[in-house]
Parts: structure tokens; sequence; C-alpha cells
């Protein structure tokens, strides 16, 4: 018998706890819960990293940053001509503000579908600059190098350093604050 | 720790067994949290508590973290804010731990994700063996390469925007030129500690990862490109 289960703990003072629970042989649908695990403690130097704000971003199962592909479902022949159209196109974006730290500008754009954040993006990108220096025979026989690009289809799982910028969720925080008062980029 | 765990267990476990992997960790926090200064590891640290007075785990841990700076030349320092904080091993290994109890206990298939960084065996709930994305160092939601594997410990580092950075031990200033590290292997908290250590070192963490032997790699540099060991050809 195949059991799949999958429980998400969170440690830590200020850290937000997450519990998911998926049922045996993929029949029950999962349940998610979420709770805070409670104020940041005082007096501890590190308590400057709050939960991160985008918990639900590269998480377990599924390929990150599909979009759902319109095409449509293969059913009963029918007299019908053609499916309906779509719902009129709507600005579905909110582009948050640049927010600068010593080390630069993080922006981050929210993409929406009605008032559900589908995506949070990162606009900032890296300084291009000249490869000031050339790889070693011993990087070049064991490494092989190619651009950086996304990549990954029907992912099982993602590794991932923690997202902790402040400044990255600053942005957030203000480009959230503008969807909830209606505003659209 | 301050980070969030997911254990999933694909075959041959139960939920006791979840139960008893949890309270492992939450073990571990008890002891090892830097932000309960009741921990073992702030009692130590503020002298409280003598070091042959020590937990057998605590011991272990601060041994394996004074290897590992030996190893990595300085690059990993569990005291590199100036305080005990082993953190950098401690989440990696204690998710190798636990991996290790699911195996003992039967479960054979399953994937330990402390944090982003992984420890799995065997095969996924469809039957494949585990596929494990890197993320994109500016694409949140985005992957840049895949492994895959049976039986294989997978750990990143990142600094994903400037204003997130890793202080490079030896200078005392942040680390530049990697922003992504990811150490793959057999074991998880060595993993951790080596992703760690190659960031720190910037750009001649590649030359340290290429000789590094029955651990992997994939590194994106500050210029976007994408460094990643031959042996572990992309999977698509």
């Amino acid at each position: 018998m195949r059991r799949a289960a999958l429980a998400v703990a969170g440690l830590a003072a200020g850290t937000s706890l997450l519990v998911v629970a998926k049922g045996g042989g993929g029949a029950a649908p999962d349940t998610v819960a979420a709770a805070n695990a409670g104020p940041t403690p005082s007096g501890s130097p590190s308590a400057a990293a709050p939960p991160a704000p985008d918990a639900a971003a590269p998480s377990a199962s599924g390929k990150p940053g599909t979009k759902q592909s319109a095409k449509p479902k293969p059913g009963k022949s029918s007299t019908k001509a053609a499916p309906p159209p779509a719902a009129p196109p709507k600005s579905n974006k909110v582009v948050g503000p640049r927010v600068q730290n010593p080390y630069g500008a993080v922006q981050v754009v929210l993409d929406l579908d009605g008032n559900r954040i589908t995506a949070v993006r990162t606009l900032e990108m890296p300084d291009v600059e000249a490869r000031s220096d050339q790889l070693s025979a011993l990087v070049e026989s064991q490494l092989g190098e190619e651009a950086v690009r996304e990549q990954g289809a029907d992912l099982d799982t993602v590794s991932g350093a923690t997202e902790t910028s402040e400044a990255y969720k600053e942005s957030l925080r203000r480009a959230i604050e503008r969807m909830k008062n209606g505003e659209r980029d | 720790m301050g980070t969030v765990i997911s254990v999933e267990i694909a075959a041959g476990g139960s939920a006791a067994l979840l139960d008893e992997v949890f309270a492992w960790f939450d073990e571990v926090d008890a002891r090892f949290s830097t932000f309960k200064d009741d921990s073992e590891v702030c009692r130590l640290d503020r002298g409280a508590l003598a070091l042959a007075d020590a937990s057998p785990d605590l011991r272990h841990v601060l041994s394996r973290c004074a290897d590992l700076w030996s190893e990595t030349d300085g690059y990993f320092d569990a005291y590199v804010t100036g305080r005990l904080d082993p953190s950098g091993f401690v989440k990696g290994w204690s998710a190798q731990v636990a991996s290790d109890r699911l195996l003992a206990a039967g479960a054979t298939d399953h994937c330990v994700n402390a944090g982003g960084d992984l420890r799995v065996r065997g095969h996924a709930a469809g039957g494949r063996p585990w596929r494990v994305g890197i993320r994109h160092p500016w694409e949140a939601l985005a992957t840049c390469h895949t492994v895959a594997g049976t039986d294989l410990a997978v750990a990143t580092s990142g600094v994903y925007e400037r204003g997130h950075h890793v202080i490079d031990p030896r200078r005392g200033r942040p680390a530049k030129g990697l922003r992504s590290v990811t150490v793959v292997g057999p074991d998880l908290g060595t993993a951790d500690a080596y992703a760690t250590a190659a960031l720190a070192m910037g750009r001649a963490g590649l030359q340290w990862l290429a000789g590094l032997a029955g651990y992997a790699c994939v590194v994106v540099t500050d210029e976007g490109r994408k460094l990643s060991t031959r042996a572990l050809a992309p999977t698509g």
C-alpha cells in the first residue's frame, strides 16, 4: 500500500507555522492550515527575521511559474460553434515601489487574478558586468557553463535559500496595500 | 532555527512516525535555537553551561563545525556573527538525522525539506526518482536546474537580492561574485555548510567546489552564468 503524508511545521519564534496534511491515494483533497507562532521575543539580536512573506512561493510539488494553458478541453461533440469568449481582459498586475537599500534597489510586481495574488516577481535585475577573470583549468574540467535560464518541469520539490530581505518585504507590503486600494498598473 | 520544515513520506510511513520526526525537530529547536535564551547553544555561549556538561548532540555539532571550519579554510564559521550560531550546519544535519531515522523505521521513500535544504530517498509518490528543482536566483517562482535521484542531499545558499548578503568571515564584509550555490551529495549537514562556505568565498568558491570529492555543485554567478558539475547532467 502506498501511503502519502505531508506535514509542515514552522520552528522558532516569529516563524509562521504551516501544517499541511495530504491524504493517502490522492483521493482526499489537501488541507492547509496556517497560524503564526507568536510574537518575536525581545532581546534577540537576530530577531530581525520575521516570517517570510512568500511562504507559498517556492513550495513543493508543481512547476513554479506555470501558467495555466488556455487549451480547450476535448468534450463531447455538440452543435455549439465555439466556447464562450474569455472574460474581458483587465489589468492584472500591481508594481511595488523601488525600495533602496545599501546594495541597490529592490522592486516587486504582483500578478493578480481578480483580487487573488497568483505570483510575486522581482523586477530587480543583476548588474551586467564583464567577466573579470578566466575560469581555471580545474573548474573548466569539472563544471559545464551556460547562461542561467528558467528550466525545470514536473518537479517534486524545490531547493533554495530562504528569502529574508527587508527591502523585498517592504516593496511587497506596499504592493499589496496598493492592490487592496484597488490600484492596478 | 527560524525555518519551515516539511516531511513527505511517499511509501512505508505512518502518522506516528511523522509525529516522532517532528518531535525530533522540536528537540533540535529547543537545544540549538539562537532565539531562545535557555537553549543549550545560548547557555554555552554565555558561559552558563560547561562543554563537558553539554548534550552529546551539541558536542557532535560543535565538533563537526570545527572540522568544517578547517575543511572550508575558515569560510564556514559558526562564530561569524561574534556569537556561537551553528544554524548553518544544524539545519541540514537535523534534516539528515530525520531522514536516517525515517529510513531505519521503514519509510524507504521520503523527502525532508528544511528551509529549502533537502534530503530525498527512494521514489516520489508517482513512483519515479525524486525530481528536485533549484530556485532561479532572479525569478522567485522559477527554477533554473533540475537534479533527480533516489538518495540525495541537496543544499542551497543564495543571495537573491543585493540587500541580502552573506558575510565573508575572513574579510568581515559581504561576499560578492556568486548568487546561488547548491551542493549535492550524501550528507545534508556537510552539503549545507559547503554551500554557505562557497558563497562566502565569492568567485574563488568555484575553484574550491570543483576540487571537492563526493559532492557536486550548481552555481549561478552575479553575471547570470550557471556552472554545474558535468556528472550532474541536467535532466530537463
